[in-house]
């Protein structure tokens, strides 16, 4: 017997031992994944609380922010369906690609992004995958949405959106904490802090990755130290510090398609700098 | 993969899909992860997954190498958040694992994981070096390169 066949049969073997389980019903399986894409709509409470964005270093009071969530049941679909057209939605005279819909809140139905591809080089060396993982959507004021919205993912105990904003002259396309803007504009990279802890963790956000992106790399010193499938055209990266990180998009073969910088810095309010700006602009 | 079983996978119902694939991807990630309870809940959180873009993810030229893929990402990071070593040597299989030949299996379960990776797919799946590559996300020559060291160390211990 050849070395090649005594590995084969050994692991025959090996796999013959392994305690035998019964795979979950296929219904669970299609309830837990109906349900990353519920979502709660949301009421409006009454607390307060205060935005800060790291970029501007100034505190933004942005209304009430706590919210009620009445979680839908998974099971049964929403009372008013808008279908996606084609899987494509377009904010801000902008196409997203989305996977479907999440709800409709009247005017402003709500969709999932879609998963940027997969990448087909190996990752091991890249640092943690940090997904952007699916939640209850929560709009704190379904009503300050303005057409079409794309749910990103949960980054702490917020939820995360790209909806367009009104603007003198036409609309621009912002990346929503919650029921705030906080970075409109038609590209670029940033870093901002999630409300309300008054430190880290801070978010590395990308809003509108290149075209063909497969994965966003976050490099510290030039080290790659996390990575992340963007969502809907966004990538937003829970920083482990203050400091200066490299955000780098790559496609499906590892190809860096775009490098930005981004800067976490304490805000004013904390006793720190100023923060500093970052590489790429925002009107 | 052959052309046939690929086309069989793209015209596939998810729960044909599943019932016929979740097993097929248990068995071996257990004997990888040396722990049937993480391999279990990586692959149901993979299949979740693959149930959420079944549209694209039948698509796939390898499905279950799609699905191998993700669950073996989900266990890492699993452990990683665990701030856990992968179980390698010095940790005990979670079942008793008898085989006819103690010694290969032992030197087989403490190779490094990305050796031990491409030899369970390449012996235990059948797959041919390209097929291992896609699932790993690694260029045919690593493989290769990897498979070829791996059977090496084996040799040696059976010699």
């Amino acid at each position: 017997m050849s070395i090649d066949e005594l590995i084969r049969a050994e692991l025959e073997v090996a796999v013959s031992t392994v305690p035998g389980v019964s795979p979950a019903p296929l219904g669970d399986v299609e309830r837990r994944g109906r349900r990353r894409r519920v979502v709660a709509r949301a009421a409006m409470a009454t607390a307060g609380v205060a935005v800060f964005t790291a970029v501007v270093g100034v505190t933004l009071v942005v209304g009430r922010i706590g919210y009620t969530p009445e979680v839908a049941d998974p099971t049964v679909p929403p009372a008013t369906s808008i279908p996606a057209v084609d899987g494509e939605v377009v904010i801000a005279g902008e196409v997203f690609l989305v996977d479907e819909l999440v709800e409709a809140f009247a005017e402003s139905p709500m969709y999932y992004g879609a998963l940027a591809p997969a990448p087909l080089f190996d990752l091991t060396a890249f640092g943690i995958e940090l997904p952007l993982e699916f939640g209850q959507a929560k709009v704190a004021d379904p009503d300050v949405l303005n057409g079409p919205t794309i749910y990103v993912g949960e980054a702490g105990e917020w939820s995360v959106f790209v909806n367009q904003r009104p603007l003198e002259g036409g609309a621009a396309k912002c990346l929503w904490i919650g029921s705030t803007p906080q970075l409109c504009g038609d590209s670029g990279a940033f870093e901002l802090f999630i409300p309300p802890q008054a430190g880290p963790p801070s978010y590395a956000s990308w809003l509108g990755v290149p075209d063909g992106t497969s994965v966003v790399v976050l490099r510290s010193a030039g080290t790659a130290i996390a990575w992340q499938q963007p969502v809907g055209g966004v990538s937003l990266i829970e920083l482990p510090s203050f400091g200066v990180f490299e955000l780098a998009a790559l496609d499906e073969t590892g190809t860096e398609l775009a490098l930005v910088d981004v800067t976490a810095a304490p805000t004013v309010e904390q006793g720190g700098p100023v923060p500093g700006a970052p590489t790429t602009t925002l009107p | 993969m052959e052309p046939r079983e690929l086309v069989t996978v793209q015209s596939m119902d998810f729960g044909v899909f599943y019932r016929e694939a979740w097993e097929r991807v248990y068995r071996p990630l257990a004997v990888i992860l040396r722990d049937h309870d993480l391999a279990r809940e990586a692959v149901d959180e993979a299949m979740v997954r693959a149930f959420q873009r079944w549209p694209k993810v039948r698509t796939y030229d390898n499905t279950v190498g799609w699905v191998y893929r993700v669950a073996l990402n989900y266990a890492r990071n699993r452990l990683r958040r665990r701030w856990r070593e992968l179980p390698w040597g010095s940790v005990e299989p979670s079942w008793e694992m008898k085989t006819p030949h103690p010694e290969l299996m032992d030197a087989l379960l403490e190779l490094p994981l990305r050796q031990r990776e491409v030899v369970v797919l390449r012996f235990l799946f059948d797959w041919s070096v390209r097929d291992v590559a896609a699932a790993l996300g690694i260029p045919d020559g690593t493989v290769k390169s990897r498979l070829h060291r791996a059977v090496t160390q084996l040799r040696e211990v059976m010699q």
